[in-house]
């Protein structure tokens, strides 16, 4: 009988797995919806910003400007935006290994992590981190973010890094994310230039001028590069999350109806043998 | 009559997009009124309110320092800042991140102790689990 008392408790644990995965399923979700939203609202100043920019590029030569020039002097720099919490399925360590592999190339490189699981793995791992960024809120706002930007933008400028990447998991559907690189600094010209429509050739005033608003505006452009590629990795966090906890909840039901098998099948040879025994009893006193 | 189609966006949402008879932005170097058909501008702008007539309705917003595009085609945008305030703290939250980086490095010796004791331990107690476990079957 312990066997059939040691099962009953097995199924009521699959049970309770199987509740809270649901839970934190559908939380998921639900935090995915929003992220996905946060990033298309924010899609509008991504155009604006970049247009401008395109716009003042005709007029005075960015490739001038210190965040578009190339330099050799101080370390690569990468940022990694990884998650707080677990349970996210694939989604942390798919990221690793693209750092992993970033710094067998760059030995010298340094890196920034953002989020616990990056910082734990740097420490298993033996390397030693720049900066390290825990507890980013949930959803994040651009506020947020500003420090990233600040430090990448003031290392770069006072020579301390000749570059910087970023890399994170670019949301491409629920089910699939991919670990990417994209170099954040020194800003490419030619991404800013090819976004120029050629017919549209109109003739702009400056309000004071094109290099003074450009001195202003670049740090916008890169700060929101910076403040999308959060959004992407909140979105891909939460459909990873969402898919291993879908997975574990299927898992648990399976569990469960296997075991609420096995439990009948004991239950059954329990009573068939209890039966048995009732007749033998009656036989033996009847005859 | 033609209007101006105004679109006012945040880094965070797009706060404003409407058809316009007339906005009046404040810019670096005072106000400036944009009617239908002004010529095509980029100006920097202060903080400050921003003014603008729909459907004969007057309407204003606080605007923060930021950008006023005007193109041929009648389109204003205006891009604003959301986060001015949290600027001038983002100097201190990065100081702190490479701070706590530091530290993270001098602990991360014990961190490695602690990880693979850790391991240990974890390797024992499922020995343990699994020990009992057969001897449970056994009886």
């Amino acid at each position: 009988m312990s066997s059939a008392r040691q099962v009953t408790s097995r199924i009521k644990s699959a049970k309770n797995i199987s509740k809270i995965t649901k839970a934190m399923e559908m939380v998921s979700a639900s935090k995915m919806r929003r992220a996905q939203a946060q990033a298309l609202r924010s899609r509008p100043y991504t155009q604006a910003v970049t247009d401008t920019l395109s716009t003042l590029a005709r007029e005075s030569n960015i490739a001038l400007h210190p965040l578009f020039t190339q330099h050799q002097e101080g370390q690569e720099l990468l940022v990694c935006l990884s998650t707080d919490r677990g349970l996210s399925g694939s989604f942390n360590p798919n990221l690793f290994r693209e750092l992993t592999n970033w710094k067998r190339n760059h030995p010298q490189g340094k890196i920034v992590a953002i989020g616990k699981k990056a910082v734990t793995f740097s420490q298993f791992a033996g390397v030693n981190l720049y900066a390290q960024f825990t507890d980013m809120p949930d959803p994040i706002s651009l506020a947020d973010t500003l420090p990233v930007t600040r430090l990448v933008l003031e290392g770069y400028l006072q020579r301390e890094f000749c570059n910087a990447t970023i890399l994170f998991m670019d949301f491409i559907n629920t089910l699939s994310q991919k670990a990417v690189l994209q170099q954040l600094l020194p800003l490419d010209t030619q991404a800013v230039e090819t976004t120029l429509s050629p017919a549209i050739k109109t003739e702009y005033l400056f309000e004071p001028s094109a290099s003074e608003i450009l001195d202003k505006l670049i740090p916008f452009y890169v700060e929101n590069a910076i403040f999308q590629a959060f959004l992407e990795s909140k979105a891909s966090e939460h459909s990873a999350r969402m898919v291993a906890m879908k997975n574990a909840s299927e898992n648990a039901q399976a569990l469960q109806e296997e075991l609420q098998l096995l439990y009948n099948k004991s239950r059954q040879a329990s009573i068939t043998s209890e039966l048995l025994d009732i007749t033998t009893a009656t036989l033996t006193l009847n005859t | 009559m033609a209007t101006l189609h105004l679109r006012i966006v945040s880094q965070e949402e797009e706060l404003v997009n409407c058809q316009a008879e007339q906005v009046s932005a404040p810019s670096e170097h005072g106000e400036i009124t944009i009617l239908p058909g002004h010529t095509a501008l980029v100006a920097k702008l202060q903080v400050g309110e921003l003014n603008y007539t729909t459907k004969q309705k007057q309407e204003s917003i606080v605007v923060s320092a930021g950008f006023l595009t005007v193109s041929r085609e009648n389109e204003v945008i205006v891009i604003v800042d959301s986060a001015v305030s949290d600027r001038d703290i983002s100097l201190q939250k990065a100081e702190a991140a490479v701070k706590a980086a530091r530290e993270s490095i001098v602990s991360s010796e014990k961190q490695e102790e602690l990880v693979r004791a850790e391991a240990v331990l974890r390797k024992a107690l499922l020995e343990i689990k699994v020990a009992q476990r057969t001897k449970k079957t056994k009886l």
